[in-house]
């Protein structure tokens, strides 16, 4: 009786495992999962396009995941899940993760697979590596701006004294508790500057970092902290954007991604501007410029793979892009969404692509990734004063280029 | 179809195959312990195993097996059988069965959780993955063989930018000194506390302590970061208003301080001292309350005071408590990334609050390094096995106290 007891119990089990076998889904065509680092604000706008492209006929059964990660925690899950051979079908995420992915092989390239004629060319050279596209735009721009409260700013400032001169007559009068809201850690933010003082962290390939115009950022950086004390001593992401909701900070340097999120909290108060002229050189600061981009998973293929290009080409359709233009008041990617009245008219629009005038394209190449590691750790040494400016620009330069080396690219 | 229902049956159909593949290893194995003199046995287990594994196979990866992979399972369970069947016939004869039955399927489940990671480890050690040969490898299966280097680099390059292996391996040990200490002591002094007779209170104070231990380690690092902010946290408003309340505080040179940037490791030990003296509390005071009374009752009968009793009851008989209970503190604190990697943010950072295992997991996640990094887990996993030998042969804390 036991053994007959053992095989039904083997049968019984075996055939259970058999038969639940079809639920799995992970691999299935019309199941699409979609990693994003986007802020909070946009997921509305990418769900309601996930379901309009559900319920175009024949999509009956699609089914779209989609699934948050912070910008690094994206970067780095996606790295992990493909080394284990798995991750998403598709990432939105900027360019510069196309540099570290496409040397990688995560990522296929999207030569062939989408028509790319039709996107704005300044867009689709941005993930250009190697002989070969890595990603389809969705958005123009990703560029940091100058953001101000009209109640509290008359007129944003034009140039860097301006600045410091509104910072030093209105912050006390008001009792605001810093002038400009302010990532200080992040070296996105640092680049901007940067370029104000005209230098650039890569020269094609090649990382420029112990440059004259590096160690007059970084002392410029030094003095918005501890000499003219503008900016928050301690302050990351979402203690910055804390500050400017609150409208306990007047200005808040911020990305194309918080455009829409402010404009719904402040309304009318809400004012875009240039990240204001540095005064002593007489140069614009030069956000970087690239966009979000979808990227492939480089194991997609078949049927799987047709429903993906028809998710991104219907995405990135002009009504849509039009739509986004309205709900998160990002620059189009598509060429002919571009000259829209939505796009022409709206002045936050207009403002972010005055910024896009003087920024500089985002660099793919795969040396910006040791650069951003190694800026983020000696400029986080030099801010918080354990390490000379001079010490820490030489060193940065050391080990981005030891990092370079150790690439053996 | 709903996903909630999705995910249900994924889970029941990994437990059914999970629970399958037991059956069916107990079932090999009850043939081999207890008919191996039966006549059938040979040409049984000879056709059986293989056509069980191919079976096995089939239900995990479905029917569409490419042919070559379906004649590579059938051979190679085949030959493993040609010397298996003969050995538990000749040598093995059926000698406890039901021991090694009862502990197989844990063992076979260390061996993929724990050993195959292992041997990979090692392997990707003496290998070079990086960036630019991922995909080598994945195209490939194959790695450049680089012999020692990676082992090399881990004692002359820093895992990240500045710090090296040897003053990483320092600060990781006074880290783990630090913690473990104020662990036992902290745990020490709560557990004799609610061992006292406190009445119907000690449930809840009790429940109140362990607190920071049960709640989800994630939730406890974010909330206490939040409360160690310059501007915002907890303890620099307190500073701010005692120092407003006492102004002669600010003349001895307390006032707020920016502890996230300026002073990274010291708030990781703070916040790790307070999630992990729960912890010890518990084991210490389970270990205090199996101390026989009759003990203290005899010592206060001889006149010992209330140290004496201390020192010469309580530490002695708890010590096999707490010898362990330190082991294992000193391997999780050793080892403990969560606090580091959440209190300085994911991304790199400054390096002031590194410690081994979050240098070594930002070297392989952040900056690609693969192979360095599987070099330095393996002297990591090398030291604290020595560490923890050492520690327990030095107090003999496997043994019992009561002879």
């Amino acid at each position: 009786m036991r053994k007959f007891g053992v095989l039904f119990l083997l049968i019984a089990t075996g055939a259970l495992c058999a038969c639940l076998k079809p639920v799995k889904t992970g691999d299935e065509a019309d199941s699409i999962v979609v990693w994003e680092q986007e802020d909070a604000s946009v997921a509305p706008y990418i769900d309601s396009v996930f379901d309009a492209f559900k319920h175009l006929p024949g999509n009956e059964k699609v089914n779209i995941t989609r699934v948050h990660y912070n910008n690094e925690d994206l970067r780095q899950q996606y790295q992990t899940a493909s080394i284990a051979g798995t991750g998403p079908d598709l990432i939105m995420c900027p360019s510069d993760f196309g540099g570290v992915f496409s040397v990688a092989g995560y990522i296929k390239s999207v030569d062939g697979l989408v028509d790319l004629s039709i996107y704005n060319k300044a867009a689709t050279d941005a993930v250009y590596l190697d002989g070969k596209h890595w990603g389809v735009p969705i958005s123009n721009g990703n560029h940091l701006m100058l953001m101000y409260n009209k109640k509290l700013v008359a007129q944003p400032p034009q140039s860097t004294d301006e600045l410091f001169a509104y910072c030093d007559k209105t912050v006390a009068r008001l009792g605001l508790k810093t002038c400009l809201a302010f990532d200080g850690g992040e070296p996105f933010w640092f680049v901007p500057w940067l370029g104000g003082f005209g230098g650039w962290p890569l020269d094609n390939r090649t990382p420029t970092i112990d440059t004259p115009q590096m160690h007059d950022a970084v002392n410029f950086y030094l003095d918005l902290k501890f000499g003219r004390k503008i900016i928050p001593q301690e302050c990351d992401y979402n203690c910055m954007d804390s500050l400017f909701k609150e409208g306990q900070a007047p200005f808040i340097i911020n990305g194309d991604w918080s455009i829409s999120g402010y404009a719904d909290k402040l309304g009318k108060d809400y004012g875009v501007a240039r990240i204001p002229k540095v005064s002593s050189t007489g140069l614009w600061p030069t956000p970087m410029v690239s966009g979000k981009y979808f990227m492939l998973n480089a194991r997609l293929s078949g049927a799987k793979l047709d429903l993906i290009k028809k998710l991104i080409t219907f995405y990135t359709n002009r009504d849509n892009q039009i739509k986004q233009v309205k709900m998160l008041k990002r620059l189009p990617a598509l060429t002919s969404a571009t000259d829209a009245p939505e796009v022409q008219n709206d002045p936050l629009l207009k403002a972010s692509m005055d910024q896009v005038l003087v920024g500089r394209p985002m660099p793919m190449a795969t040396e910006l990734r040791p650069v951003w590691d190694s800026m983020r750790s000696y400029m986080g040494k030099i801010m918080t004063k354990q390490m000379g400016p001079e010490e820490g620009i030489k060193k940065m330069q050391s080990d981005v280029d030891s990092k370079v080396r150790e690439m053996d690219r | 179809m709903n996903p909630l229902v999705v995910s249900l049956a994924e889970v029941v159909q990994m437990v059914c195959f999970v629970g399958w593949g037991v059956l069916l290893f107990e079932l090999y194995l009850y043939i081999h312990f207890n008919k191996f003199d039966e006549k059938w046995y040979f040409p049984a287990v000879l056709i059986g195993v293989p056509v069980s594994a191919l079976v096995f196979a089939i239900t995990a990866e479905g029917a569409d097996l490419p042919g070559g992979v379906i004649g590579a399972i059938l051979a190679y369970a085949f030959v493993f059988e040609l010397f298996a069947a003969p050995f538990f016939k000749y040598i093995v004869r059926g000698k406890h069965s039901l021991a090694y039955m009862m502990i197989a399927p844990g063992f076979v489940g260390l061996a993929l959780l724990i050993a195959y990671p292992l041997v990979f480890e090692f392997y990707l050690s003496f290998h070079d993955l990086k960036l630019t040969t991922l995909k080598m490898w994945a195209e490939t299966g194959t790695l450049p063989f680089v012999g020692f280097k990676q082992f090399k680099a881990v004692f002359t390059l820093p895992p990240l930018s500045e710090v090296t292996f040897l003053q990483l391996l320092g600060r990781t040990l006074w880290w783990t000194f630090i913690n473990v200490f104020f662990h036992v002591v902290g745990g020490f002094c709560l557990a004799l506390l609610l061992n006292q007779n406190i009445g119907k209170m000690r449930g809840i104070y009790r429940t109140l302590l362990v607190i920071p231990w049960a709640m989800p380690q994630v939730v406890a690092v974010l909330a206490m970061r939040g409360e160690f902010h310059s501007e915002y946290g907890f303890i620099n408003v307190m500073i701010i208003r005692l120092v407003a309340k006492f102004p002669f505080l600010a003349h001895l040179g307390i006032g707020p301080v920016q502890w996230l940037s300026n002073h990274a490791l010291l708030t990781c030990t703070l916040i790790n001292v307070w999630l992990g003296i729960p912890f010890m509390m518990v084991i210490i005071l389970g270990g205090l309350q199996s101390i026989p009374s009759s003990y203290y009752d005899a010592a206060a009968i001889d006149g010992a005071s209330a140290f004496q009793r201390f020192w010469n009851i309580t530490l002695p008989l708890m010590k096999p408590v707490v010898a362990p209970a330190v082991t294992l503190g000193t391997v999780w604190t050793f080892n403990n990334i969560n606090v580091i990697y959440l209190v300085t943010g994911q991304a790199g950072g400054t390096e002031q609050a590194d410690i081994l295992v979050s240098a070594l997991y930002k070297a392989a996640f952040t900056f690609s390094r693969y192979s360095y990094s599987a070099a330095l887990a393996v002297v990591i996993f090398a030291l604290l096995f020595v560490i923890s030998v050492g520690w327990l042969k030095f107090t003999k804390g496997s043994e019992s106290a009561y002879g």
